[in-house]
Order: structure tokens, then C-alpha cells, then sequence
């Protein structure tokens, strides 16, 4: 459906001439669903336009009012609600604007900023924050509204959304909605109030975009204190990693003779408080590992395929209970503190029978810090998918069985990793955690993962699982009826339905 | 060159996860700096993004979109640095370059491509056999006093730039090799090298040349072809080969960049420095030099299920990155510092892919960007090893009006002998 001269005009006053487009290519290469399944039935949308400001936003969304014009909007991600006819495609990345409290321990960034380039900032200043799983690439603002886990949520906290500070929204409607401390200053320092606190009405805690009722301009983000020395980068790509000062840092990797031994170590770990992160690690990211680098003689899907087929399958064949975790410890203040770490943890994996099968000690980083490694899994088979849940550790782990019979029903031509691809980061010291499945399929095959996918999220429902995203019209019947409850939310905040609809 | 079906199947591969629009993320050190990607950098709009010329890709093969002037705009705006490709090799493994440059072709190929100025060129290099149609039979003009000998085991390739343009960069790349005691020869017809040819879609015209440069050097019977021109490089180690069916190795001689020549020099103790240079200098990897130099392996695509049998990935990690950086720090009184985006990482100064003959202001944008990055360091000048991306550099600082000294390597090593 095309834009009327006069929208277009007016949207094009807004940002000038270079920054809207309608131009057939442009809006092609904007009309792309992305990630893992492609995204369904997607549509070019009518014009693509590149704000710079929030209040360049406001003006945009105010004339998608006007006009009744509805829009999408994104960052790194393609956007959800292309799927409509005649869509505004609104690109945030022109909003880079990043600002560092290193005294009060926070923030304040527009959609733009990356992950990679606020982690970066913030070692030079003796600071860190959690980078995604998903990608040092991707928006810290789009992704801590969302989910925003990390590695270091182990330590530090939980998901993104409970890290959120103040914020600045533009509501689907076009009026400017300040939550927490930016409503009375401009200081992003707090994120309460005034009032009752908003922050969970306009970011999503799994459950849908968080561009439903409106478009974050701003937020304030906590971060954290680290060590001073610099994370020395080495290597060219596609083998590149970080030094860590070896006073501070020591990677362990240490084998138990079975997942619930693993699992209760990591709890105990957990208990102790050691450790900067703790996580299990499946043998198929030995293989990607090895995959990559042209100094291997087979590199890439052939190399990953050869040493999953000639070693990781035979061990996991003879020892299918055989799990692998690994932890950084992390000596905060001082290298005493390694110390007693070190100590602490080599006690835990004596009481519960680690044997050292595969263990090693190194103070090199791969993608913890930066997650350079994302989506590597693709590497396999050219397309893979994430059934992700946040549970605690024990019923995430019973989750573990649905997705293993599931997988089993679509193997063939999901390709076969003998139920090992499943892995757990804890947050919180272990008060929750995240649980990642993994599942491979060729670029072809692309939607068996999204019925793999289906099938899991069913029977999640049955056990009280919370995975990312849950299908509104199969989760909301059985959680208090949610959907109904934020449309009302969304009918408030966007009157005439032009952001995306809540799925 | 790719086939349609391996070239459906790469454009394919892309989820459009963003990883082609940043530096190596273990080497992001700052928000200014952390991005890699000119167009998109420029532009924003997708469109303008390695996965959107993937995805475009794929919509031209279905007849969804057709080559309008905007999808040609930032398909030949794209310098074709390599860095996208780099950066996918670590993700999803996809051959992005590849299939830009197939992109390109298919442009040609359809009547559409390149752009009028590279048409220009083209015409320019059939007629005279160098890109500025400048007398063929001026090639050699530069020689002077220096004396190449008539038969000698070594060809120097001198390219188009140095032999027409920058003379003295020529002079200079033969009085090195004087210094150093080797004995070198020109090629009798030595014609443009056709870097830019190849990198606009106008393959027919670059297997012409490749034919016609590769059976001169045949004919000279020099098994070692040294140049000090980037460009000219990854035609000789990469083009070539490629336009002929074949892998690097089987080649019929031996491609090294003056800097990899001097480098070895030195590591065999046959060479040092003596004069002092008293500069502190940052070093901006050409990436014809860096990313876009690693051996061609010819591969012909063979697949069971989605395993590729027999082929070998080009990464960026085997480019040319030591050599000048090792020649530069074994100079007495020079103080090498790196830019925050250097080797693999390298932000690309805008003269690849024929993007500066099209698009000069775009060009002299990306340039500028670089001497900003340069200026960063607190180095006094910038040293490169490409006479066109010198030139480009040079121009930039001159556009930005800030103090900052441009050279070729080959003119800093002559300060040194």
C-alpha cells in the first residue's frame, strides 16, 4: 500500500530528504523477517525512515496518527509487524548518543548504541556490563527492554528488563512519556516512579516487543565496577580473543560423571559465590570451536563435521551422561581473592566427582565479554534455533526431556546431536537460570526448527515453563489471561492500533 | 563467478544478524570506532549493509526488484573491502564478498552495470591498456635514471598509478630494490592490472588482461613478481587465478608485495636499517594488502547435505598485515601506533572497488573518516602501501584541513636506506 504524497511530504519535513526513502530497493531490503525462520508472511513496507532524535520520533509518530499510518520500529533486528500492509519502517540506528556516569555506576544511551561499543567504553573506565548471548552487535536498548541476559547475570543480576533505569518512551499516540528520574531532570539515575513504577507496563520481561505501546528514545542502564587493567584484544579473525590479566582471571573447564552432579556443583558454586560466571558447556561448542580458522586443515561445516563425527560423537556415545561446565573466577580487589576462588572451586569439584576428563586453566576469552561467537551455531548446518527458558535450575532442567522428545520427532531432517546441545547459564548465583537448546537444521529445513519450536512451547505450557516469547493465544489462557490484560494497556498508550500488535 | 545455485545458496545463508556491520567485537575499544562497514556507516538504511545487498541479491534473481539507480547506487558505492566478509567468517561463514561481486557481474551482464565512469575507464584500458588513457607507450616513462635490467628472475609490476600518477613511488620502489642488490626486470607490455575491472562486474575485459599480463610474465621467464601497489597485488595472487580457473599455487610465479619481500630480506639478516627516522606514524592496512590478499583456492562447489567437500575457506586471517608493520618498527626512531581498527579490522579509505572513480565525494568521505581515526592516535603521519589509497588520503587531509603528513611506505623506507 503506498504513502500519500502529502504523508510522505510531511514525514520527509521531519527528518530531510536523505533519511526517508520509498524507493523499491531500499524498502526490499528492509522487507526481510531475519533470524532463525525468516519471519513469516512479511511485507515491504510503504517508506523507510531514519530519525536522529527523539524529538524527530515524536514528529514521525505523530503523523502516522494523523495518517493513520501504521509503523514498526528497530535497531539491528528486523522489526515485528511487517506483516501489515503499508507499514512506516522507523530505523533508530542514527541514534548513537552514549553517556557514561563512571561515579554513579550507569548509562544513558539512545537505541543505536551496541553492546560492543558500550562494553568497550566501559573498560576503559574500569566499568562492565552484561553482553547478550545473542551479540556484542545488538542495541543495548532494544535488547535490555527485552530479555538482556549475559553471562555475567551470573554475578551481577538478572535478565535486562529488572536493570532498566529511566527511560524515555514516545508512545504509539506521539506523546513523550518519561519514567523514573528523567521525568523531574534530565538524569536517567533512577528508574521508579513518579508514582507507580511504569517500567514494567512499557518493557516486555519476554512476553512481546516492547514496541507494541510505543518507542524508546532513551535509557538509563546500570553498569559495573571491574578491574582496571586492560582486556588486551589478540588475533585476527575470525580467531580472536581477549587477554585477561591473569591476577584477576582463570578460565575453568572440569568434567562431572553426570548432569546431576554438574548441576548441584554449579548450585554449591553458586552458594559459595565465587566466580564471575558458571555455565555448561555442550560438546558441540568444542566442535564449532574447532571449526573455525584456516590454520585447521578442515575448516567450517566440513571441520565441524569432521570433529563432531570422529570425536565429540564417539565420547558422547560412550558416556552419554558426561557433562562439562566451566567457570571464570574472578579474583575482584585483589589476586588473593583468585585464590580463595580457585580453592573453593577445585573443593567442589572433588565432592562431586569432576574428573578432569577435558579440564583446562587459561585467561583468554573468546566471546564472554564482547559475544563475538553468536549465532556461530549456524556453522552446522546454516540455520539453528533457540528454545530458551528462564527457570530455575532444577525445573529447567526437567524442561530438558520436552525439547529431547521433541527433537527426536523432527530428527530427520532436524540433524541429530544426540540431546546434547542443551546448556545452562545461572543468574543471580543460581537463583535462576537460563536454558538454551539448541537445534540444527539446513537453510532448507529452516521450518522444522520453527515447528520444533512450536511443539516445545506446547508442552512447556502443560509444566508451567516460561519461555521467551510464549504464543499469547496458547500461554494466555493459562496465565491469567495477559493478552487481554496489556490491550488495554496498549489501547491507552496507542489508540488508533499503529504499533505493532501484540502477538 | 559464482554458479547461481552456489550463489542462491550463500545470499540464502544470511539471517541478517548484523555481525558484517562491526569491527571484530573482541576488538571494539570505543563507540566512534567500533563500526566497519563504509555504506552503512554513510547511509543507514539497510539497503546499504552487506545482508541488504544479500538480500537484494536474492530478489533480483526472483524478479522481485530490478537494478534501479538506488540498488546500483550502493551496490557500486560498496568498496568491496572485505571487511563484511571478514567478520561473517567467524559467524555464519558466508562467502558475502562473493556474492556482491556476483551481484555486480549480473549487473554487467544485464546492461545495466557499472556505472559510466567505470565504463569510461574500461574504454580507457582498451584503448591504451591503463585505467587514465594516458599513452600506452608512456608506461616506462618513469625509469629515468634507474636502470632495470633486461632479464632477471624478478619482475617488478609497477601498475597503472605509479607508472602514470605518482611516478616517484615507482622510482622509489626501484631504488629500493637497487639498494638492496636485486636485480629486477620490467615486463616488456606490461598492461593494467585490472583490480578495478573486475571489482565493477566487467569480467570479460579482466580475463583479457589477466590472459595478456599472466602470458608476459610467462614470457619473461621470472618466476617472482614484486610490486609495491596493493591492488596490483591481489590481482596478481587473487584475480588472476581466479579469472583463469585456477588456485594461487598454481600459478606460473611467485606474487610478494614489496613489503613481504623486504620483510624476509630482513629476517635473513640481509637487510637493515641505518638512518634514523624520527616520526611517530600509524599504519593503514590497504585491503587489497590485508583482508583481500590471502591465497585464491579454486573450488569448484561440491556438497553432501550441507557439508562443502574439499574446500578451503579464504578468512582474512593469512592477509598481508606483519610485513609493513615489521619493516616500519625495524626503523630507527620511528614510533609505530596502532589505530583502534587495524589489520583484519582495518576501516577501508574508500579507493577499493572502483568506488572512488564513481563516487569520489563518497570516497573522500570514507578517507576522512580514517584520518579522524589516524589523528586519534596522536600520530604524526599516516603511512600506507598503495599508491591509490595514498593519493585518496592525501586528498582527504587536504579536504579536512588538519595536520597530518600521508605517505607511502616506499617512501619511508628510502628515508631509512
Amino acid at each position: 500500500m503506498a504513502l500519500s504524497k502529502e504523508a510522505y511530504q510531511a514525514l520527509e519535513k521531519v527528518v530531510g530528504p536523505d533519511w526517508i526513502s520509498n524507493d523499491p530497493a531500499i524498502l526490499e531490503a528492509d522487507h526481510v523477517g531475519g533470524g532463525v525462520h525468516g519471519g513469516g508472511d512479511i511485507k515491504r513496507p510503504a517508506a523507510s525512515i531514519q530519525p536522529e532524535t527523539a524529538e524527530e520520533v515524536q514528529g514521525i509518530i505523530k503523523i502516522c496518527n494523523k495518517y493513520k499510518i501504521p509503523f514498526s520500529a528497530t535497531t539491528t533486528n528486523p522489526p515485528p509487524g511487517l506483516d501489515r500492509e503499508g507499514v512506516i519502517f522507523i530505523d533508530l540506528k542514527r541514534m548513537r548518543k552514549l553517556k557514561i556516569d563512571e561515579e554513579n555506576l550507569y548509562a544513558t544511551l539512545e537505541p543505536g548504541v551496541s553492546f560492543a561499543a558500550l562494553q568497550g567504553e566501559l573498560f576503559k573506565r574500569g566499568l562492565v556490563t552484561f553482553v547478550p548471548m545473542c551479540g556484542g552487535n545488538v542495541s543495548v536498548l532494544a535488547n535490555t527492554l527485552n530479555v538482556g541476559e549475559g553471562a555475567i547475570s551470573y554475578r551481577y543480576g538478572d535478565r535486562g528488563y529488572r536493570r532498566v533505569l529511566a527511560t524515555e518512551w514516545v508512545t504509539a499516540a506521539g506523546d513523550v512519556l518519561k519514567i523514573g528520574s528523567s521525568a523531574l531532570q534530565d538524569d536517567y539515575f533512577w528508574g521508579e516512579g513518579p508514582g507507580p513504577d511504569l517500567r514494567g507496563l512499557m518493557a516486555s520481561a519476554n512476553l512481546e516487543s516492547p514496541t507494541t505501546r510505543g518507542i524508546c528514545t532513551k535509557m538509563g542502564v546500570r553498569v559495573f565496577p571491574f578491574i582496571e587493567e586492560e582486556m588486551v584484544p589478540q588475533g585476527d579473525a575470525p580467531v580472536t580473543s581477549l587477554l585477561l590479566p591473569s591476577n584477576r582471571f582463570m578460565y575453568y573447564n572440569f568434567v562431572f560423571p553426570n548432569k546431576e552432579a554438574a548441576l548441584n556443583a554449579i548450585y554449591e558454586i553458586g552458594k559459595c559465590e565465587i566466580g564471575l560466571f558458571v555455565m555448561t558447556v555442550p560438546p558441540w561448542f568444542f566442535a564449532m570451536a574447532r571449526a573455525r580458522g584456516s590454520a585447521e586443515v578442515l575448516t567450517g561445516a566440513a571441520g565441524f563435521w569432521d570433529y563432531w563425527d570422529n570425536h565429540e560423537a564417539p565420547l558422547i556415545r560412550e558416556n552419554p551422561n558426561q557433562t562439562t561446565c566451566r567457570a571464570l573466577l574472578y579474583g575482584i580487589g585483589s589476586d588473593k581473592r583468585l585464590a580463595y576462588e580457585e580453592k573453593v572451586l577445585l573443593s567442589i569439584c572433588e565432592d562431586y566427582g569432576t574428573t578432569f576428563a577435558r579440564a583446562s586453566r587459561r585467561t583468554t576469552d573468546e566471546t564472554h565479554f564482547m559475544s563475538s561467537d553468536a549465532i556461530v551455531s549456524n556453522l552446522a548446518g546454516g540455520r539453528f534455533t533457540s528454545v530458551i527458558l528462564f527457570e530455575s535450575l532444577d525445573h529447567a532442567y526437567k524442561c530438558t526431556d520436552i525439547v529431547n522428545a521433541n527433537t527426536k520427532k523432527h530428527v530427520p531432517p532436524v540433524l541429530d546431536d544426540y540431546g546434547t546441545t542443551n546448556w545452562f547459564l545461572p543468574f543471580e548465583m543460581c537463583h535462576i537460570c537460563k536454558l538454551e537448546c539448541l537445534r540444527f537444521a539446513s537453510v532448507e529445513d529452516a521450518g522444522e526448527l520453527a515447528l520444533l519450536m512450536d511443539d516445545c512451547h506446547k508442552d512447556f505450557v502443560d509444566v508451567g515453563a516460561f519461555p521467551v516469547r510464549p504464543a499469547a493465544e496458547r500461554y494466555g489462557p493459562k496465565w491469567e489471561n495477559y493478552p487481554e490484560k496489556t490491550k488495554k494497556f496498549k489501547d491507552l498508550l496507542d489508540p488508533n492500533h499503529l504499533a505493532p500488535p501484540i502477538s | 563467478m559464482l554458479s547461481v545455485e552456489e550463489y542462491t545458496r550463500q545470499a540464502k545463508m544470511c539471517m541478517r544478524c548484523t555481525f558484517c556491520k562491526f569491527i571484530d567485537l573482541n576488538w571494539v575499544k570505543s563507540l566512534r570506532f567500533s563500526r566497519q562497514c563504509p555504506i552503512d556507516t554513510k547511509h543507514a538504511f539497510n539497503l546499504y549493509s552487506p545482508h541488504g545487498l544479500l538480500h537484494s541479491a536474492l530478489a533480483e534473481l526472483d524478479g522481485s526488484l530490478e537494478f534501479t539507480p538506488k540498488l546500483m547506487d550502493a551496490l557500486y558505492k560498496c568498496t568491496l573491502c572485505g571487511a563484511c566478509d571478514a567478520r561473517c567468517k567467524r559467524n555464519l561463514d558466508i562467502e558475502v564478498l562473493q556474492v556482491i561481486e556476483n551481484l555486480r557481474i549480473r549487473c554487467v551482464e544485464q546492461g545495466k552495470g557499472p556505472m559510466p565512469e567505470h565504463k569510461v575507464m574500461a574504454d580507457n584500458i582498451r584503448k591504451t591498456h591503463n585505467e587514465y588513457g594516458k599513452p600506452h607507450e608512456d608506461r616506462q616513462k618513469w625509469v629515468g635514471d634507474v636502470k632495470p635490467a633486461k632479464k632477471a628472475d624478478i619482475v617488478y609490476f609497477v601498475g597503472c598509478n605509479s607508472a602514470y600518477k605518482q611516478p616517484e613511488l615507482a622510482r622509489n620502489t626501484a631504488k629500493i630494490l637497487k639498494s638492496t642488490g636485486t636485480d629486477f626486470m620490467l615486463l616488456a607490455d606490461e598492461w593494467c592490472a585490472g583490480n578495478y575491472v573486475i571489482a565493477t562486474g566487467q569480467v570479460d575485459l579482466a580475463r583479457e588482461l589477466a590472459e595478456h599480463n599472466v602470458k608476459a610474465i610467462e614470457e619473461s621467464g621470472a618466476k617472482t613478481v614484486i610490486t609495491s601497489s596493493a591492488e596490483v597485488y591481489k590481482s596478481l595472487k587473487v584475480d588472476f587465478p581466479r579469472l583463469l580457473g585456477k588456485s594461487t599455487e598454481d600459478m606460473p610465479y611467485t606474487p610478494l608485495h614489496i613489503t613481504e619481500y623486504l620483510d624476509q630480506l630482513m629476517q635473513d639478516g640481509k637487510l637493515s636499517f641505518k638512518k634514523k627516522v624520527d616520526m611517530k606514524i600509524t599504519y593503514h592496512d590497504p585491503c587489497n594488502l590485508g583482508r583481500l590478499s590471502e591465497p585464491w583456492q579454486e573450488w569448484v562447489p561440491n556438497y553432501v547435505r550441507v557439508i562443502p567437500i574439499g574446500k578451503v575457506w579464504r578468512r582474512s586471517d593469512r592477509g598481508i598485515y606483519d610485513a609493513p608493520r615489521n619493516i616500519l618498527k625495524g626503523i630507527p626512531g620511528i614510533e609505530l601506533v596502532e589505530m583502534e581498527r587495524n589489520r583484519s579490522n582495518a576501516w577501508c579509505a574508500g579507493s577499493c572497488g572502483g568506488t572512488e572513480i564513481a563516487f569520489p565525494d563518497f570516497a573522500l568521505w570514507s578517507a576522512g573518516e580514517r584520518i579522524e581515526e589516524a589523528q586519534a592516535t596522536g600520530a604524526d603521519a599516516i603511512v600506507t602501501a598503495s599508491p591509490d589509497v595514498k593519493e585518496l588520503l592525501t586528498k582527504a587531509v587536504k579536504a579536512k584541513k588538519v595536520k597530518m603528513a600521508v605517505y607511502d611506505i616506499t617512501e619511508i623506507i628510502l628515508k631509512a636506506i
